[in-house]
């Protein structure tokens, strides 16, 4: 289990995080969104124990990670700018995880080696971006975490191996309970892999949610009535979070629990009705305050 | 929970000699190139090259010299280069590392690899030795050692340890490659960097400062990389100081690594503090040399000049950027304009209180003074001062030169130092209000020694009635009751000066040139011109026995005068106490000569007088013994 309890961060003035909390169940997987700058790299790097909360906690199973080493020893990472040694292998890199890595599994390691078919003698400077990916994906994997965290795990990966991977991951949360945070502008993959979704701004966390729970909550509704006043009556006990009209046809995003909309709406008699579930890109451009544009898209 | 393991991660010094081991046997093959094969290449059938091997242990061979200034800086380089980038930063310390471990491990990688290549050399020194005939350069024998070359490899860890420490604190504190690089050569001379702009700034605006070879003398030992040049090397305390130093840069080094920021990855300090010390100091420098070197001409303008100089490297240096004309970065500079501004009016007005310091008499345990006029044609007459009633004369005398500063500022046509004194100053000074040397050392009771170095007016000291008691005070008799102590037996003697007659002159000899004349060869030493001897110290004390305090001020430069160097040689006593005495600086000493084991055998007292006119019977005396015609004619000379 991660926890993340008011974490604050400045850098030079800027307040990179602010009062941050965050909740990852064990054994789950924890999809971290937000725009540029919003603050993900930073709070990644306070879950890798690379930066030192100016207040606030950052733990996993209870104990505090910042120059934890029994705990960095159950803890992959897999950033989104990889390091390797120059001039090193992949097999050069594997003696110096096996070395650092207790739980590291050579025949993981082998497996996963045939399996993503790269070069191990070869040196990993001249890989090309994605089969650098695929290395440290391998070299993390082995070491059988129990935290897993990856920032921007498959940006530039063909879908092939997309899916290779997820499959890893899945498979080790499924039969390790592996603890998996995953950074990823990719929302439709995201949407498809984790269980929960936390939508972070400017240093805060906006919704903090089981995917499920955070999909069935709010939706798109497309809906005409017989009057004006009918309209009024259908969503007056709503929360309507976005209303705009074209022609006589309402445009609506509101909150709430399906059947409650239904039953309201329906209570006014309406002459067309369509409700809809928001995918988590619609959720996550409508929560980051997309321009009238993108939430036009969105009701579209 | 601490364990061994939490200092030090062995995978990690394995990792690090696994990729940078390249550097260690670069530096190795470079050893060896310039040590044992050079050795054995200079090999002749006589043995090993004397002076080569000595070359090797005093460390004056240049190669090695350069090599000890590289290879660590390198080591750290390549050991702490994973903090200058983001990535590589961020990966390192999400691994299963604590900072510590991390830091130390490197830390111990980096110095056992730039210390092994020495350490390996040093085992071949041994080997070397126990197989060779040292060879023909009988005169010590004992230089090929085993203890010397454990010492040579205990002065060469100490001058590794000390620039790696250095360069491991570099690397704490930046965030860029090149800029650790940089910052780790600069940081090895900023102490004696700052040390002698300091003393420029003394010596520069402190009237009466003085410090002549010493001052070299501490720049140089602040780094033993360049303090391992001198000859005598390390003593045990230096080592241990020096290790000691070494350890407590690793340590602040340490500690600023924990409190790094690895954010800061790319900038070129990723301290603050440090971004505005190093700007400083290097605005400091450039506005201080320009100083220095044009404030004659162009007064504070001079300071300016290097100060914008300073700034804007400084500023692109520390910034990492051309646009050095950010509102910070012009905060900053006027900062630093003003603190070099600050720096410049302590000195320049004597805010420190060091011209006008004159010791309280109760204070002063003894007081020599060293002229160049109060000691002219009689060196040695004044000795050690103690007598209370005698210090009091000088203080007082030393306050009057302190009190006024046109004493000194008129004395020498603006050069108020002693560094400015050129002999070519006397064309066109007036000869008979020349300015005359006046040093004065007081030893304090505290065990504390204050110096000052003057120029003052030759009127000043002839017309000061204290001065004058203290030249007739019974105290002041050294030369005379050492000559009276002294045979002439193992008495040598020889003749120089500057201002010989002309006939001893080489025809494009200007007037002040410097003459020797040795005539040592017609002073054998025997029993036949023992009798000599003994009528050329008898009438060098009639002479001095009533030297007036007036005399001292005769105009010297007009008269030419003979330099009578005489050496008294006597065998030492088993078990007698060696006595170092100076007289004026150096002008009559005392030395010794030792055997091979070191123990003296010899002492010498070693008096140069500058007979002139005045020396009727030394110059008499010289003219009756059987000497060369060229010393007749120079003491016909002298009299005329």
């Amino acid at each position: 289990m991660i926890n993340v309890k008011g974490l604050c961060k400045q850098f030079d003035g800027f307040q990179a995080l602010n009062n941050l909390n965050v909740n990852v169940e064990q054994g789950s997987i924890y999809g971290l969104i937000g725009v540029n700058g919003s603050g993900k790299t930073t709070l990644i790097r306070h879950l890798t124990g690379v930066l030192k909360p100016d207040s606030g906690s950052v733990q996993m199973d209870g104990q505090d990670v910042y120059d934890n080493v029994e705990l960095k020893k159950r803890l992959g990472y897999i950033p989104d700018e990889l390091f390797f040694f120059g001039s090193y292998s992949l097999k050069s890199m594997r003696d110096f995880y096996k070395g650092i890595y207790p739980n590291w599994d050579d025949v993981r390691y082998e497996m996963m080696l045939q399996d993503f078919a790269l070069p191990e003698r070869g040196k990993i400077a001249k890989f090309s971006k994605g089969m650098q990916k695929q290395a440290q994906f391998i070299l993390t994997m082995s070491c059988k975490p129990d935290f897993l965290i990856l920032d921007e795990p498959i940006d530039g990966l063909d879908p092939i191996v997309r899916k290779k991977v997820w499959k890893y991951v899945v498979d080790d949360v499924a039969e390790r309970q592996m603890t998996v945070l995953v950074s990823s502008h990719n929302l439709k993959e995201m949407e498809g892999i984790c269980d929960a979704i936390g939508i972070l701004s400017k240093g805060e966390m906006k919704i903090e949610q089981d995917l499920d729970e955070l999909k069935s909550d709010i939706h798109k509704v497309q809906a005409a009535f017989h009057s004006a006043e009918d309209a009024e009556r259908a969503f007056a006990g709503l929360n309507v979070v976005h209303r705009e009209k074209s022609g006589s046809i309402e445009h609506l995003i509101i909150r709430g629990a399906r059947e409650d909309v239904e039953k309201a709406v329906y209570a006014a008699d309406p002459i067309i009705f369509d409700i809809l579930p928001l995918s988590l890109e619609e959720v996550f451009i409508f929560e980051m305050g997309g321009e009238n544009d993108d939430i036009q898209s969105i009701l579209a | 929970m601490t364990s061994r393991a939490s200092w030090l991660n062995v995978s990690l010094i394995k990792e690090n000699f696994k990729r940078f081991w390249p550097i260690m046997c670069g530096g190795f093959l470079f050893w060896l190139v310039c040590g044992p094969i050079a050795l054995v290449l200079t090999k002749s059938s006589e043995g090993y090259s004397y002076s080569f091997m000595r070359s090797i242990l005093r460390h004056i061979n240049p190669a090695p010299i350069l090599l000890n200034g590289i290879l660590p800086v390198a080591l750290a380089l390549a050991c702490f280069g994973y903090l200058h980038r983001t990535n590589s930063a961020g990966v390192m310390h999400s691994m299963p590392f604590t900072r510590r471990s991390l830091f130390i491990s490197n830390y111990v990688s980096g110095l056992v690899m730039a210390v092994l290549p020495v350490a390996v050399i040093s085992l071949i020194l041994l080997v070397m030795r126990g197989n060779v005939d040292i060879g023909w350069y009988v005169d010590d024998p004992v230089y090929f050692t085993g203890m010397n070359i454990f010492r040579f490899f205990l002065e060469e860890f100490t001058v590794i340890a000390f620039v790696y420490s250095i360069s491991v604190f570099a690397a704490s504190i930046s965030g860029l490659s090149v800029i650790h690089a940089l910052t780790a050569v600069a940081l090895n001379f900023i102490c004696p960097v700052v040390y002698l702009l300091l003393m420029g700034y003394m010596d520069t605006y402190e009237y009466g400062f003085t410090a002549g070879s010493l001052i070299e003398d501490i720049a140089v030992r602040m780094n033993p990389w360049i303090a391992v040049l001198a000859e005598d090397g390390f003593s045990a305390k230096e080592i241990a100081v020096y290790l000691l130093i070494s350890l407590a840069i690793a340590i602040a080094a340490f500690l600023l690594y924990k409190a790094r920021h690895l954010e800061r990855a790319g900038e070129s300090y990723v301290f603050r503090p440090a971004k505005y010390i190093i700007g400083f100091l290097m605005v400091f420098t450039a506005s201080s040399l320009t100083g220095f070197v044009f404030h004659d001409s162009l007064g504070a303008l001079s300071y300016l000049l290097g100060f914008v100089v300073g700034y804007v490297v400084a500023q692109m240096i520390v910034n990492k950027t051309t646009k050095i004309f950010t509102k910070d970065c012009l905060v900053s500079g006027l900062v630093y304009l003003l603190l070099i501004a600050a720096i410049v009016c302590v000195f320049r007005f004597d805010l420190i209180g060091y011209q006008k310091r004159v010791p309280d008499v109760d204070r002063v345990g003894s007081v020599t003074i060293s002229s160049d006029t109060f000691d002219m044609g009689l060196d040695g007459r004044s000795d050690l001062i103690t007598e209370p009633e005698n210090i009091e004369r000088v203080t007082a005398f030393h306050k009057k030169i302190v009190a006024d500063p046109a004493n000194y500022q008129d004395a020498w046509n603006g050069y108020y130092t002693s560094s400015s004194l050129s002999w070519d100053s006397r064309d066109y000074e007036d000869p008979k209000e020349r300015p005359v040397s006046f040093n004065v050392s007081y030893a304090l009771k505290n065990g504390r020694t204050l110096e000052r170095d003057y120029w003052i007016p030759a009127a000043m000291l002839r017309g000061d009635a204290g001065m004058r008691d203290l030249w007739n005070s019974a105290e002041n008799g050294g030369l005379y009751a050492r000559l009276l102590e002294e045979g002439a037996e193992g008495l040598s003697v020889s003749f120089e000066g500057n201002n010989m007659p002309k006939e001893f002159r080489e025809p494009d000899q200007v007037d002040y040139d410097y003459t020797w004349v040795s005539f040592e060869d017609t002073m054998p030493t025997g029993a036949t011109r023992l009798a000599d001897k003994k009528a050329l110290v008898n009438a060098l004390i009639e002479d001095i026995k009533d030297y007036d305090y007036d005399r001292l001020f005769e105009d010297y430069s007009e008269l030419p005068y003979i330099v009578i160097h005489m050496d008294f040689s006597s065998k030492v006593k088993p078990g007698e106490k060696q006595e170092w005495e100076s007289y004026f600086g150096g002008m009559g000493y005392t030395y010794y000569d030792y055997d091979d084991a070191g123990n003296p055998t010899v002492k010498h007292l070693v008096l140069d007088v500058n007979a002139n006119k005045n020396y009727v019977n030394v110059l008499n005396a010289l003219l009756q013994m059987n000497f060369t015609d060229d010393l007749h004619r120079a003491v016909e000379a002298v009299q005329k």
